[in-house]
């Protein structure tokens, strides 16, 4: 598993090219696997501001607070509980698997290296935290309610000051390999980049030729709530493409349509 | 892009849009339906009628004159009704045969879009079926859990038969890469199939006169696109490692290229003197003579993900996404 490393070889199994990376950043780029404490005494504790609606709190690894700046920097893609993965579902993997990992027992594990499926999109297990930091107020089995407002939790707790898309070339119809024959390759051959993470994904589900603010249950959002509007309902940004301003390459020409992602079957 | 017998060219894209063209570049009509259109249309050999399906499950009949909606059916589905496979006119049972991620494979009237048959189409299907002629069958490919990949021919009363059985990659049908659709050489009475495993793949000959396999070609990469038959019976056969490999009739591979290209997504077309075009993801049309020496013959600023094709003019014709369709007077100075 590529991601059990906890040096920069963990990123080399995901395809990064770190000689490349390091020779452009000029060395001064570190890579940090996040999955656990790592070389921290303890966790950081960061609460969600105005309370949040499924996570109060989130317990993190310390580099993300230890920080002057946080940037996103992810693939454009379907996913099948958010919609699209933008800015703003990158920010899933910031609470570790040690704290949140599908492959925890009863007490949190620095070697865990498990996804979230229990925790953040079915919701039947709490995360292992040292408090409790999920309000209860999740749907059990329902990942279109839970994913988009954890989504929603974690931009809030964590601001972004710059989204970096990469959709050079990406999949579509969903996330990832382990979707098999439901995901396809696809190439836009663009990145699009903004400062704030609602205004730059909504920019982006545009281009795939989306309605950044479309109704919940609808496409690109058929399985849930459109994580992009309940974001800018709590003030994290603006997600109707009327309201924005765009540089480089106009919407329209840089539009590319996606494959949407699929309905999936209910029960 | 598909032609009637007039020489209009028929496209339709990504966000719905369906388009006629004159053989000159004039647009004759455009037209909407629900949803993008991933699935290349048919057109209906003597009629007057374009088949198109979409991603919201949506099919309809237009009239080739006009753009007008002949008629239009709602796919049948639990679950997602998108249409990713092309459409195949069926002489045979007078239907446009098409497959949803409902699973099943429909046979709809090429009149009404009544449904006539279905047969299953295993999990999320993205491969057409393919037929020849007037002829009382065509053939599909399925995933089927705990089975494999099954090689069916389906005939014009709605029957089915399972020809060949291929056990899945360790991943199981339900991740085998099933999305090429069988091709069919009339000449040799042979219908060929392909076999996505994890990473590899098997090019097989099923004779039709025999009902057995004749051979089966192992591939290094897996393929998405539906190979492309030249003219001597050979095989061409975009990967999804970048290349294009050649398979000879009698299951001997001639020779495979490296393109240069990240993967192939749709297949490409041979020309009559056997030179091959395939559009890359980088934009680029790559051409490939029958001995196996390549060559960019063309640049667009993006990427090609659609089949070329050759019009009724011996034009060719090669939809990019950026847009346009760019059309080659003489394709071999491309």
């Amino acid at each position: 598993m590529p991601f059990a490393s906890l040096e920069a070889d963990a990123f080399e199994g995901y395809g990064f090219k770190l000689a490349e990376f390091n020779r452009v950043m000029d060395q001064r780029a570190r890579f940090v696997n996040t999955r656990n404490r790592g070389p921290h005494r303890d966790y950081a504790l960061v609460p969600v501001p105005g309370g949040g609606e499924l996570a109060r709190a989130w317990e993190v690894n310390r580099a993300y607070v230890d920080t002057d700046v946080r940037v996103s920097l992810t693939k454009l893609k379907s996913h099948v509980s958010g919609g699209i993965t933008g800015g703003l579902k990158n920010l899933f993997g910031v609470p570790p698997s040690s704290l949140y990992g599908d492959d925890l027992r009863e007490e949190p594990d620095e070697a865990a290296m498990g996804y979230r499926s229990n925790t953040m999109h079915n919701c039947t297990h709490r995360p292992r935290t040292s408090v409790n930091s999920f309000t209860g107020r999740s749907v059990e089995g329902d990942h279109g309610f839970n994913v988009p407002r954890f989504i929603v939790d974690l931009a809030a707790a964590f601001p972004l000051d710059l989204v970096v898309i990469d959709a050079i070339s990406t999949i579509q119809s969903a996330e990832g390999w382990w979707l098999g024959s439901m995901v396809s390759v696809t190439r836009p051959g663009l990145l699009i980049a903004g400062r704030n993470p609602v205004c730059t994904d909504a920019v982006a589900a545009a281009v795939m030729g989306f309605d950044p603010d479309a109704p919940d249950r609808t496409w690109p959002f058929v399985n849930g709530s459109n994580h992009l509007a309940l974001a800018r309902r709590r003030g994290l940004g603006e997600n109707r493409l009327e309201e924005l301003e765009t540089a480089g390459l106009s919407v329209e020409a840089a539009r590319f349509e996606f494959q949407p992602t699929y309905r999936r079957l209910a029960g | 892009m598909v032609f009637d017998v007039e020489g209009r060219a028929f496209v339709a894209d990504m966000a719905g849009g369906v388009q006629a063209f004159a053989p000159d570049g004039k647009r004759l009509w455009r037209t909407r339906v629900a949803g993008g259109v991933s699935a290349t249309p048919a057109v209906h050999p003597s009629e007057p009628r374009l088949f198109v399906a979409s991603l919201a499950g949506e099919a309809r009949a237009l009239d080739t004159g006009t753009g007008v909606t002949v008629w239009q059916r709602s796919l049948p589905t639990r679950s997602d009704p998108r249409v990713l496979s092309d459409l195949l006119f069926f002489a045979g049972a007078r239907a446009v045969v098409l497959s949803s991620w409902g699973g099943r494979f429909l046979a709809l009237d090429a009149g009404t879009g009544e449904a006539r048959f279905t047969w299953d189409a295993g999990a999320s299907p993205g491969s057409a079926a393919a037929s020849a002629g007037s002829g009382q069958v065509c053939y599909g490919l399925r995933a089927v859990d705990a089975r494999g990949v099954e090689l069916v021919e389906m005939t014009a009363a709605g029957g089915e038969r399972v020809l060949h059985t291929e056990p899945a990659g360790s991943r199981g049908a339900r991740r085998a890469v099933v999305a090429a659709a069988p091709v069919i050489d009339p000449a040799r009475g042979v219908v060929y199939a392909l076999f996505n495993r994890d990473r590899d793949a098997r090019l097989l000959a099923w004779s039709i006169d025999a009902g057995r396999v004749l051979w089966a070609c192992p591939l290094a990469h897996a393929v998405q696109a539906t190979p492309a038959l030249r003219a001597d019976g050979g095989l061409l056969l975009p990967d999804l490692g970048g290349g294009v490999s050649a398979v000879k009739p009698d299951g001997e591979l001639d020779f495979r290229l490296d393109c240069g290209s990240d993967y192939f997504l749709a297949g490409g077309v041979c020309d009559g003197a056997g030179e091959f075009y395939v559009g890359d993801p980088c934009g680029r049309l790559q051409v490939v003579s029958q001995t196996g020496a390549g060559r960019v013959g063309f640049e667009a600023e993006r990427s090609f993900q659609a089949r070329p094709s050759f019009g009724p003019d011996g034009r060719l014709y090669v939809p990019c996404t950026n847009r346009r369709v760019y059309v080659f007077g003489n394709a071999r100075a491309a």
